[in-house]
């Protein structure tokens, strides 16, 4: 495989055992992320999109099939050892926010950073720094509760980009915001593409899907087709 | 680092508990209070103990009639004068001296009291004085010649009477008058075994006037390096030997520490005991609070993990967590425990037996040690709950 794929999915399977059901989430699906890329993934509810991503960001281990993580089978590692890759290679954007509630903005965007073993004043500097980047610099000790849901959106960004991850993996990120917030959000991730970081989103919006480079579509646990959009500019990558 | 940092965190996750769970910290606290209290009240007295037993002297053995060592206060009178150069023969022996005991009545300007007349020879006071029986603050020493005066504690000469006795005043036992020649500073050691009736008179006047010829009790001090259980073995041996049967028995000071010692390791196994049930129920509170909490921050543990926590730290901080709950439960036990153990200590003074019941340093430093531990030992199945949370699911929980 060529030297620039960060993530590899090969014939991925993921069934939940319901005891007299069995749900086939995932039915063999093959997938490569490359660095700098921008990828959507669309599909009806219910098609596996959430267990995909979750899959891809080595937050769920497959059924079977093999996950690669810069080339490493993560089926080979233990939880503490993904917890890792997560923890440095991957910032997670949810679409319910999934922020602590009694932590303030800053605290929350410090977590991970506290993970990563960051001294604390490095810490507080740069969840200020980059919660000023996405213009909550006048929230920045406002409980989660005190926010907008586009400003919560925006904490969560922040919170994902603390430790300069390679990767920013969305799920719906603007699924439960009113549509200015919406795009707000959408910009602040098209920024992130432009500026170098490796985008894998979860939308059923087609207008938010062809942000991307190429659509991945799935119905069923399998992907069904893949788009390439044409786009004047082209990417940096 | 990463883990230094878990017990800021975790000592803010405890901050917000809610009010609710530290109900649960009932049982530690009580088994911590009862703990250090009781610990202290043990250590305190053997301490008093201790210090009283040793004023009588690490280097002095008693003979006393009868067959069980106890406070025999019943007079009984098997022993003989001649005993007394019996022992002062015994190689080791530095010196021997009797006490000739009788209780009477003692009258005080109309007024009347039981005492107990302790008769000494005058000229081996300085024994008793040395084991701290006698310590004169007013007056003189008996004198060989000295036959109808008499010495008194400063407790008793103050509180016996409606008006305290004074010095060079009379008092009349058996319709003799007794001069007051010698005030005492008091004898703890007696007064705390309910002897603060005892007088202080020559073995002559016992003799005269109550026709006990023999000593009720002997007192034998040892050689500096002698070896005391030696010598306390040799004089059993010879006074056997000329009583023909063994009708007293010998005891030391270290004697009486193992027997004291004995009863208070009682004492502590029953507070081991009580202790011990109140520490498990208190653990188990503190399992059950640290199970509701893993519960209700299920979403939380889920993002910790998703955003890069390991299952580890996951473990460490729930451990911690609980640790600290364990430590709030004992710290307000070690304070509850101190508040007992200083009424007890003051209890204690205004009966006569002056003791610190305070816990010792080592005692709280133990009883916070021991408390973290039983958090965290409470704390292992929730935390383990906590560090094996599929974050996808816990994500999922609402
Ligand atoms: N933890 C789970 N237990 C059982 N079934 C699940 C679980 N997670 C997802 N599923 C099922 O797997 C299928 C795919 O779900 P998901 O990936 O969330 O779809 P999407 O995100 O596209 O809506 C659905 O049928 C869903 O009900
Ligand atoms: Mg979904």
């Amino acid at each position: 495989m060529p030297a620039d794929i960060i993530i590899n999915a090969k014939n991925v399977v993921k069934t939940y055992d319901m005891g007299a059901v069995k749900v086939h989430a995932l039915n063999g699906v093959d997938f490569e992320l490359k660095k700098g890329e921008f990828v959507s993934i669309m599909g009806p509810s219910g098609s596996g999109k959430t267990t995909l991503l979750d899959v891809l960001s080595v937050l769920l281990r497959p059924t079977s099939g093999e996950v690669f993580i810069n080339k490493k089978p993560i089926s080979k590692m233990d939880d503490n050892e993904l917890a890792k890759i997560r923890g440095k290679t991957i910032g997670f954007v949810f679409q319910t926010f999934n922020l602590i509630n009694r932590l303030s903005a800053k605290e929350n965007v410090m977590m991970p950073l506290w993970f990563q073993g960051v001294p604390k004043s490095d810490r507080e500097n740069r969840a200020e720094k980059i919660l000023f980047d996405v213009g909550l610099a006048d929230r920045i000790n406002h409980k989660p509760s005190e926010l907008s849901g586009g400003q919560r959106q925006r904490v969560a960004v922040a919170r994902a980009l603390a430790v300069d991850p390679e990767i920013i993996v969305a799920d719906e990120p603007t699924g439960n915001l009113d549509s200015v917030s919406g795009e707000q959000i959408m910009q602040l991730i098209k920024d992130l593409h432009k500026n170098g970081k490796t985008i894998l989103m979860v939308t059923h919006e087609e207008e938010l899907a062809q942000n991307a480079g190429r659509i991945v579509r799935l119905r069923d646990g399998k992907i069904v087709a893949t788009d390439v959009v044409k786009k004047k500019e082209i990417n940096v990558y | 680092m990463v883990y230094l940092e878990t017990f800021s965190v975790a000592f803010r996750n405890i901050c917000n508990q809610k009010l609710r769970s530290y109900l649960t910290l009932f049982g530690i606290v009580i088994g911590i209070a009862a703990i250090v209290s009781l610990i202290g009240i043990v250590q305190g007295l053997q301490g008093f103990i201790t210090g009283e037993l040793q004023a009588l002297g690490m280097n002095s053995i008693f003979v006393e009639p009868g067959s069980e060592m106890g406070m025999t206060t019943a007079i009984g009178r098997t022993l003989e004068e001649n005993d007394l150069d019996i022992i002062r023969r015994i190689p080791g022996v530095k010196d021997a001296t009797g006490l000739w005991e009788t209780s009477v009545t003692m009258k005080y300007k109309d007024q009347e009291a039981e005492v107990l007349l302790i008769g000494m020879e005058p000229d081996k006071a300085f024994m008793l004085e040395d084991m701290g029986y006698i310590d004169i603050i007013e007056g003189r020493e008996f004198k060989s010649t000295d036959k109808y005066v008499i010495g008194l504690y400063s407790d008793f000469a103050e509180e016996t009477f409606d008006s305290p006795i004074q010095i060079r005043e009379s008092v009349e036992i058996n319709g003799k008058k007794f001069r007051v020649i010698a005030i005492s500073k008091p004898n703890s050691f007696a007064s705390s075994f309910g002897m603060s009736n005892m007088v202080l008179v020559t073995k002559g006047a016992v003799k005269e006037l109550f026709e006990a010829e023999e000593p009720v009790e002997l007192i034998a001090t040892i050689e500096d390096g002698a070896d005391i259980k030696a010598v306390q073995e040799e004089i059993d041996k010879e006074l056997e030997k000329a009583h023909g049967t063994k009708d007293f028995y010998t005891m030391t000071s270290e004697n009486l520490l193992a027997g004291a010692d004995a009863i208070l390791g009682l004492v502590g196994l029953v507070v081991f005991v009580i202790a011990g049930i109140s520490l498990i129920v208190g653990g188990i509170g503190i399992m059950n609070t640290m199970l509701m909490a893993v519960m209700e921050r299920t979403r939380e543990i889920g993002i910790m993990k998703a955003i890069g926590a390991s299952s580890n730290l996951v473990l460490f901080l729930f451990l911690i967590e609980a640790g600290l709950i364990g430590l709030v439960g004992g710290a307000i036990g070690i304070i509850i425990g101190s508040g007992i153990g200083a009424l007890a200590s003051f209890a204690a003074s205004l009966a006569g037996f002056p003791f610190n019941a305070l816990p010792s340093l080592e005692l709280i430093a133990g009883a916070l040690i021991f408390s973290l531990v039983i958090g965290m030992v409470s704390g292992w199945i929730p935390a383990r709950r906590a560090a094996n949370m599929d974050p996808v699911e816990a994500l999922r929980f609402e």
